[in-house]
């Protein structure tokens, strides 16, 4: 049993050893948001990266912002060819890691957009986390992630 | 090592080249890079839809020219504008000419809340030229049964309603109306454009 768990051990470090570097900047970050066009009354989805440089695991709880009436956590997810789009409560940010929220994956869902999103605008978002408390970034709309 | 070791050696290795190529020649006729369809090709089954502006839509009709069909429903935020968004950029890559021979249609999974006005305003974000049909709930059974269509209202509850679990692959039809390749929802929008060439030339 002991041997396993030595095993198992090394072969933990030897994943954190080729796994993608820690990050150590002392600070949850919110990087590169972007939204797609959509039309008032439409929905959108809102994505970025976060990196916690911390080194204490978060949670992003929820969202807010004023041009949408409802935000909510969703994570779309391919089996085969057949996507569902599931409710996410919370969205656990790991110590030192990168999540992801990109398209056909995790997103925030913006619900009845209060007015049309234009390429090359802006809007605000707040986010909520349980340990960061609430962070405010801007939004670009554009059509693509690439784009300026 | 000795000469016969590596004779067989260097025998086995041309040989397996030879049939990596042989299969990288034969399974893929015409180098699709998307999903191919085996011939002799299906065809399309028939779509005929109100637009709306009234006028009738019959897929039939875009004979002449390629159409990529793609289903979804407008209240989808992530998976669906995706898709148009990635349409839209790969029909970018090609003169107007040529852009405008590429039909794109939109064909709801949610009639219920996608009136044939909402879908054309919904694909109109992205480009004022693709096709977004929807109609009664017996016509649209029909069809996506015919084209395999999975579509299922999900139980999960948000506050956008219910949301409407769906098959994301985009069909190309060629012009003369027959199913030839398919796009799964993370292909390259680079290999759209690439299978767009082989069928735009023929």
């Amino acid at each position: 049993m002991k041997k396993i768990v030595f095993l198992v051990l090394i072969a933990a470090m030897w994943l954190a050893a080729c796994g993608p570097a820690r990050i150590t900047t002392g600070i949850l970050d919110i990087k590169n948001p972007w939204a797609r066009p959509a039309a008032e009354g439409a929905n959108g989805a809102v994505y970025f990266v976060i990196e916690n440089g911390t080194s204490q695991d978060d949670v992003l709880l929820s969202g807010r912002t004023d041009i949408a009436s409802v935000v909510e956590l969703h994570e779309s997810a391919m089996d085969g060819d057949h996507m569902s789009m599931h409710h996410q409560d919370e969205v656990v940010l790991p110590a030192g890691e990168a999540v992801e929220f990109s398209p056909g994956g995790l997103h925030i869902m913006l619900v009845g957009l209060t007015r049309q999103l234009k390429a090359g605008e802006t809007f605000d978002i707040t986010l909520v986390f349980k340990q960061t408390g609430e962070k405010t970034v801007t939004v670009s709309v554009k059509d693509d992630v690439n784009d300026d | 090592m000795d000469r016969k070791t590596l004779l067989i050696g260097l025998g086995s290795f041309v040989l397996l080249l030879l049939v990596g190529v042989a299969v990288f020649v034969f399974a893929k006729p015409a180098n699709f890079r998307g999903t191919t369809f085996a011939e002799p090709y299906p065809v399309a089954s028939e779509i005929e839809l109100t637009r709306s502006d009234g006028s009738k839509f019959r897929l039939s009709e875009m004979q002449g020219d390629v159409v990529l069909l793609f289903f979804g429903y407008t209240s989808c935020p992530d998976v669906c504008p995706t898709t148009l968004a990635e349409l839209r950029q790969a029909l970018s890559e090609f003169n107007e000419q040529d852009a405008q021979q590429v039909r794109v249609v939109f064909v709801t999974v949610d009639p219920e809340r996608d009136t044939p006005e909402r879908v054309q305003e919904y694909v109109d974000q992205f480009n004022p030229a693709f096709i977004g049909l929807s109609g009664p709930e017996t016509s649209l059974e029909k069809i996506w049964t015919e084209y395999g269509v999975y579509r299922e209202i999900a139980d999960e509850q948000s506050a956008a309603g219910y949301i409407v679990n769906h098959t994301a692959r985009v069909s190309l039809i060629d012009r003369q109306g027959n199913l030839r390749v398919s796009f799964s929802f993370d292909t390259p929008v680079a290999d759209i454009v690439h299978d767009l060439k082989i069928v735009l030339k023929n």
